[in-house]
């Protein structure tokens, strides 16, 4: 049994209307787990925004697992950790 | 000629005189518009040995970039420019606005300023009538007020107003010209027109663009609408503004807190831009004709920060958030009218403050130095105060932080006798410029090459902002700039942020398309520079339809090019050289306390290495200076025989043959 705190910024915001939520889970959750869980939860407009018509992650799709840009999808996803979902760092 | 008015309104001040000069279709081919007009108009008029910028000699350029007016979407940019009194150099300021519309419908490319009048004047367009009119009745009005007077003294309401307020009338260095809440942020025209007793300027056209070709500029427009509104930040930008990115600053580990001295401030989300839009943002709205809406509408309806206005940018919530080590949104909301009103720059403002607040945590000034004022992390009442009595000029303090923040600490250290070096270590700039919101240590190696060596002081909006975007796997990821310059990006290993190798072609490139993109009037927002669409092909596409000439994107980029070295010219004129072309000293002397960037530093040897490449890679000598060869080969000849007139070129000639200078 493990919870990560998930977190929406921006674009991810408009489409959860959250700033953040629990998610749990009983033995493990991958990074892809998590994001088909959340494509579930908020369809059509999580999936459209993040992954590409080949079920790829976009480019301009930012994932920070504990401040740390995710390096590939199927990473485990820890108990304790923080997920934030958003557009990456730009302009001023 | 099409796309441009056709005419540069020149306006001496001093003698009461405007005179219409003919445009020279040379001078709009070579120079575009906008930040290029500027930039060429003060080379040539301006008496470089003038160091005051309150002397009547300074002189301010204003232009909208040659796209301007048309039904383009993003084209809307003003640029002001003068010498700073933020800087002591070459300093100008963008404003996205309707004003510069407006005055292209009324058949002008440029208004320039000379001389001072001897009572308060505003300048007064309406089409073809130009005049100068008493402004004594506007006399300490704030900018809303200024607005609304001469918007109804004008007798109609689509008058467009730029206009200083009370700092600007009282020469505070940090003082801007606004349309209302839009801003030429930056380098502080405003307390030089000020010092020329302009107050305002109207401005109401009728006579429309001259489009050379409507109907390839209809399809351009549609293109670009549909560029625009795909793009990946179109959602981000139309919803939260920039204040967006200080959510994302911060979950990144890169958002400066304390002035630059920490990256985290307890109960940061309370300054989110998701904060903003739950509580206090109203609706979003756009400048002239733009599809996006990046603009917070904002109202506090109650409470001792009870306002309402519009504008609030990234650099407000985060320069008098975080960095100031408080999150009280509303009292931010209230600081950002305030400064609208008052007519002074959010950046510059925050940056002087966050300062005194520094030296205080450090024991280096008290009370006595601020006229009782306490100046804690965080405390809001005092930020408020303070900036009330510099744009009045109120008391000691006030009217010292009016001068600017570097004569606060020329005074600090003599009645104190501290070392003035050790004060002004603490204020983040590069050629007395304060930086904005972002770290030089984070933001990437080409980010902190591009700030050190902009024209006007540091900067993000130059060149390069920050080299993470580059950070996609394939070139066709990377909006906005011509697929084969994203491949040599790729294959040069630039999309890696700390490496310092080969930095100095992806800043080249962004500072020309920057030069090109403020000088056509467009918004960068909407280009490469934000990660979005428009691209220097689409660019030209404009720009061919608009003027009806058949440029390439090549030939956009060298106009960039020419743009960029008609400033360093200046710049090098007024003295600039290699030691003013360096980072913060902190950042090379501190380390990043905390985050996923932990113990991140600049290091001296490398970026010492990295600029002199860049120098060459410019044309420019191992001081910074552009080359006779390169000056001609942009068809410069008048500005090299005025650097060897001057000598400058000659003192470099001489130090590079005598081994002085390096490898140049």
């Amino acid at each position: 049994m493990g919870k990560i705190k998930v977190k929406y910024l921006n674009i991810y915001y408009t489409i959860t209307h959250k700033k953040e939520e629990s998610v749990e889970f009983d033995e493990s959750l991958t990074l892809r787990e998590l994001i088909d869980k959340l494509c579930r939860s908020y369809k059509p407009e999580f999936r459209d925004a993040i992954l590409d018509g080949d079920n790829k992650l976009k480019p301009y799709a930012w994932i920070l697992v504990n401040g740390e840009p995710a390096k590939e999808l199927a990473m485990k996803l820890e108990d304790g950790e923080t997920i934030v979902f958003s557009l990456p760092v730009t302009g001023g | 000629m099409y796309g441009w008015g056709g005419i540069i309104l020149k306006v001496n001040l001093t003698e009461g005189k405007i005179i219409k000069e003919p445009l020279k279709p040379q001078f709009g081919k070579a120079f575009l518009g906008g930040r290029g007009f500027n930039s060429k108009i003060i080379y040539d008029d301006f008496n470089p040995a003038i160091t005051d910028p309150y002397s009547p000699e300074n002189i301010v350029a204003i232009s909208p970039g040659v796209l301007v007016g048309n039904t383009l979407s993003a084209s809307r940019i003003c640029v002001s420019t003068a010498r700073s009194p933020v800087t002591g150099w070459f300093g100008d300021g963008n404003l996205g606005s309707y004003w510069g519309g407006e005055l292209k419908w009324a058949g002008y490319d440029s208004v320039v300023f000379y001389g001072k009048s001897d009572n308060l004047v505003y300048l007064k367009i309406e089409d073809d009538r130009v005049e100068l009119k008493d402004a004594t009745h506007l006399k300490g009005k704030l900018i809303s007020e200024t607005d609304a007077i001469l918007k109804q003294e004008f007798g109609d309401p689509e008058a467009r107003v730029i206009a200083i307020g009370p700092a600007g009338e009282n020469r505070v260095a940090s003082a801007i010209p606004l349309e209302r809440h839009r801003a030429a942020g930056g380098c502080g025209t405003g307390g030089v027109l000020g010092s020329k007793n302009l107050k305002a300027i109207v401005v109401r056209g009728t006579k429309g663009s001259k489009i050379a070709k409507p109907t390839a500029l209809k399809q351009a427009f549609k293109e670009v609408h549909k560029k625009l509104l795909s793009g990946p930040y179109y959602p981000m930008f139309s919803n939260y503004g920039t204040s967006a990115l200080l959510d994302l600053f911060n979950e990144g580990g890169m958002l400066p807190t304390f002035n630059w001295q920490d990256l985290e401030v307890e109960s940061v989300e309370k300054v989110y831009s998701t904060s903003l839009k739950e509580k206090y943002s109203v609706k979003m709205v756009a400048c002239l004709g733009c599809a996006v809406h990046c603009e917070h509408y904002y109202v506090v309806k109650e409470g001792p920060y009870a306002t309402h206005g519009a504008g609030v940018e990234y650099e407000a919530t985060c320069g008098f958030g975080p960095r100031a080590g408080g999150v009280k949104l509303d009292a931010i909301l209230y600081i950002n009218t305030l400064l609208n009103d008052l007519g002074l720059d959010v950046v510059q403002t925050a940056n002087w403050l966050n300062t005194l607040r520094h030296w205080w945590q450090d024991g280096l000034i008290d009370e006595s130095d601020t006229d009782g004022l306490i100046m804690e992390w965080g405390n809001y009442e005092a930020t408020i105060e303070a900036i009330k009595r510099m744009a009045h000029r109120e008391g000691a303090f006030g009217n010292l932080l009016a001068d600017n923040i570097f004569a606060f600490a020329r005074n600090i250290a003599k009645k104190k006798g501290i070392p003035v070096e050790k004060l002004i270590r603490y204020i983040i700039q590069i050629k007395g410029m304060t930086q904005s919101s972002g770290d030089n240590r984070l933001m990437g190696m080409g980010s902190a090459l591009s700030h050190a060596t902009s024209t006007r002081g540091s900067d993000h909006l130059r060149g390069v902002n920050t080299d993470l975007w580059l950070q996609q796997k394939k070139a066709e990821d990377i909006w906005g700039i011509p697929r084969e310059m994203a491949k040599k990006f790729l294959e040069l290993g630039l999309s890696d942020p700390e490496k310092y190798e080969n930095k100095e072609v992806y800043v080249a490139f962004m500072e020309d398309y920057c030069a090109v993109v403020d000088s056509l009037g467009i918004c960068k927002r909407h280009t490469a520079w934000e990660g979005q669409g428009i691209s220097l092909e689409d660019m030209a596409e404009y720009f061919n339809a608009v003027t009806g000439l058949n440029y390439s994107w090549e030939d956009l980029r060298k106009c960039g090019t020419r743009i960029y070295n008609v400033e360093r010219a200046i710049q090098a004129r007024y003295g600039l050289r290699r030691k003013d072309d360096y980072p913060p000293a902190r950042f090379f002397e501190e380390t990043v306390p905390a985050g996923p960037r932990k113990g991140a530093i600049l290091d001296k040897q490398k970026y010492d290495e990295l600029l002199t490449k860049y120098y060459e890679h410019k044309g420019w000598t191992n001081e910074g200076i552009p080359t006779e060869e390169t000056l001609k080969e942009l068809g410069l000849e008048d500005i090299a025989n005025d650097l060897k007139k001057r000598k400058v070129i000659e003192v470099e000639k001489l130090a590079r043959k005598s081994g002085k200078y390096g490898k140049d």
